[in-house]
């Protein structure tokens, strides 16, 4: 039955609709891949920076000359929470208690400033978490340090001819805050347990910055003059304009790490999309190459009915055709994928993004998934067509 | 399986007036194991009352009954069963795959049941001149060889009745014999009945029954 049945084929289209669907397979598997990758890498590395902007009122004459209030306004920051491309938004809390920062290891010399801190809800910190916390009873407070901050301890190094300072080791040089002032001055060890590239201020756990400024701080002069914005992912042109409008402006190398990320995200979104336009496709290719089979076998399907066969059994032997070749093009997709990766992943590896070179299971997913949903259109096609021809 | 047939007529047939001795003028028939040859002159509808028992046609007025079953009321899907193992027909044209030799078209029937080896269908043939022709292309048969392979395949299954729709009409009186020899012989070990079309003038035995139409 199946030579009568499939020899009556236009090889071309076969092998036109073949390719399709190899490509097709190639595309979904890559972008598949990629998406999930690039997504992970970026999530480890931060080399895209993250949806969070920290946002102000933009700096002009006018903001010098305290002609313009750079504070918001509790209702200011319920409208920006409504406005479009903003995911969610939170207050910047500052302190507004006196504090100093000092050096109180050997292996750096003494270095001691008044400084400025801040602290931001938990899920906006680019940082290791799991030891951000503080309780009232605590002596030691875990603190994050600007990437900035460091730079300039280590210049400070440097001019006065001592090593400059890894990550790890500034990490373990004790350094210590003194609170308030006269005699209700309260001292505490500072544990540094990460560093951010998004905040310029150190930053300190909520629960400590609001003992300090309840015990030690003037509430009445607590403002809110920073926000912290989350944009709508892959929505960073709808953020920009939001705060353009809003007469707000973020870090410039935030704003551009936001914006490429957004960029990426979209890019890999259309690739994805033209993959399964590629793979719709190819699916219809097949499906037009299926009826034509079916049609142009009108005579033997029609005779084997009357010899006695079942529709079932008729479209067994078209059915077992079409999955043996989504099958063996699924297969060859994924070894064609396997082979493009290396090359794909060096090629993205030397545009400097820091890509990990770990397995991925869901290119082989989303291949399963395509197959099957092409088997079960198969089967309906073949379904209604015979029904029709059998008529 | 008892055939009943009730007020039988084709609907193309409806306008003209038939007369007394025709089946047509009463279309009324029991067909229970019996062998049945159907005469008519050309274009009396021969094929047409072969194809509406074989379930092909359904443009008719009265009712076929297949043990007390309208066959109307069999559902597309059962019919391949009834294909498969109670009617078995040759049609006038034959259906026979020419792109397929001999023995795939005799195979493609044979292999439901496995009715025949290899080596008995090839015995068929030889008894009905056709061995030669075993593995050739059938587009390249002359008419009677590609009858007498539609006539081995349709005897290439189990049936309670065979069908059979003017199956010697390329064939001479010898040959004609030999396959009715064979059907013959095949129905009497099913215990099938044989309800053959023909011209008017019947020369084969074994007819308890004949339907002028």
């Amino acid at each position: 039955m199946k030579k009568l049945l499939l020899n009556n084929q236009g090889k071309k289209q076969v092998v036109i609709a073949l390719f399709g669907l190899l490509i097709g397979y190639l595309f979904l598997a890559l972008s598949v891949h990629f998406f999930i990758k690039i997504n992970s890498s970026n999530k480890k590395s931060g080399i895209l920076g993250s949806d969070i902007l920290l946002v102000q009122r933009k700096i002009s004459n006018f903001s010098t000359l305290s002609l313009v209030n750079p504070n918001f306004t509790e209702n200011e920051i319920n409208v920006l929470k409504t406005t479009e491309g903003i995911a969610s938004i939170q207050a910047v809390t500052n302190n507004s208690f006196p504090v100093s920062f000092e050096t109180n290891d050997k292996i750096v010399p003494y270095l001691r400033s008044d400084i400025f801190l801040q602290s931001v809800p938990k899920n906006f910190l680019d940082l290791d978490k799991s030891n951000w916390s503080w309780n009232k009873n605590d002596k030691t407070v875990p603190i994050a340090l600007p990437r900035d901050f460091v730079l300039m301890l280590n210049t400070f190094m440097v001019a006065r001819n001592l090593p400059q300072l890894s990550d790890e080791l500034i990490m373990d040089v004790k350094f210590k805050f003194t609170i308030g002032q006269g005699s209700q001055k309260e001292w505490f060890d500072a544990n540094i347990v990460g560093f951010t590239n998004e905040f310029n201020a150190i930053l300190i756990p909520e629960t400590f910055m609001k003992y300090c400024n309840i015990n030690h701080g003037d509430l009445t002069k607590m403002k809110v003059n920073q926000l912290i914005v989350k944009g709508i992912s892959g929505e960073f042109g709808k953020l920009s304009s939001a705060l353009e409008n809003k007469g707000l402006e973020a870090k410039n190398n935030q704003m551009i790490s936001a914006r490429l990320k957004s960029i990426l995200e979209k890019t890999l979104l259309i690739t994805a999309v033209v993959a399964i336009l590629t793979l719709v496709l190819s699916g219809l290719i097949m499906m037009q190459f299926l009826q034509l089979l079916l049609s142009r076998n009108t005579y033997e399907i029609k005779t084997l009915y009357l010899l006695g066969y079942s529709k079932k059994s008729i479209t067994k032997v078209f059915l077992k055709y079409f999955v043996f070749l989504f099958g063996i093009m699924g297969l060859l997709g994924l070894l064609v994928f396997l082979c493009l990766i290396p090359f794909v992943e060096n090629f993205i590896i030397s545009s400097g993004f820091p890509l990990e070179s770990s397995f991925t299971m869901e290119p082989y997913f989303a291949v399963i998934i395509a197959f099957s949903l092409f088997v079960m259109a198969s089967f309906l096609t073949a379904t209604q067509e015979l029904k029709f021809l059998a008529k | 399986m008892d055939i009943i047939l009730q007020n039988l007529l084709p609907e193309p047939l409806n306008d003209i007036q038939h007369p007394e001795w025709s089946f047509w003028s009463h279309g009324n028939a029991n067909l229970i194991g019996q062998n049945i040859y159907i005469s008519a002159k050309s274009g009396k509808g021969k094929s047409t009352f072969l194809q509406m028992i074989f379930g092909l046609r359904k443009d008719y007025g009265g009712n076929i009954l297949f043990d007390g079953i309208n066959i109307r009321d069999i559902p597309f899907d059962n019919w391949s069963a009834i294909r498969q193992a109670k009617l078995s027909m040759v049609f006038q044209d034959l259906r026979l795959f020419d792109q397929l030799t001999v023995w795939e078209n005799i195979k493609l029937k044979n292999e439901i049941f496995q009715t025949f080896s290899e080596a008995e269908a090839l015995y068929l043939a030889e008894h009905v001149g056709i061995k030669k022709q075993w593995n050739q292309i059938t587009a390249t048969l002359s008419m009677g060889q590609k009858q007498r392979v539609a006539i081995l395949r349709a005897l290439s299954q189990p049936y309670e009745y065979i069908l059979l729709d003017e199956p010697f009409a390329h064939l001479d009186k010898n040959t004609a014999s030999l396959c009715f020899e064979i059907i013959h012989d095949r129905c009497s070990v099913q215990r099938a009945g044989i309800i053959l079309s023909g011209l008017e003038n019947n020369e084969l035995p074994d007819f308890t029954q004949n339907i002028i139409i």
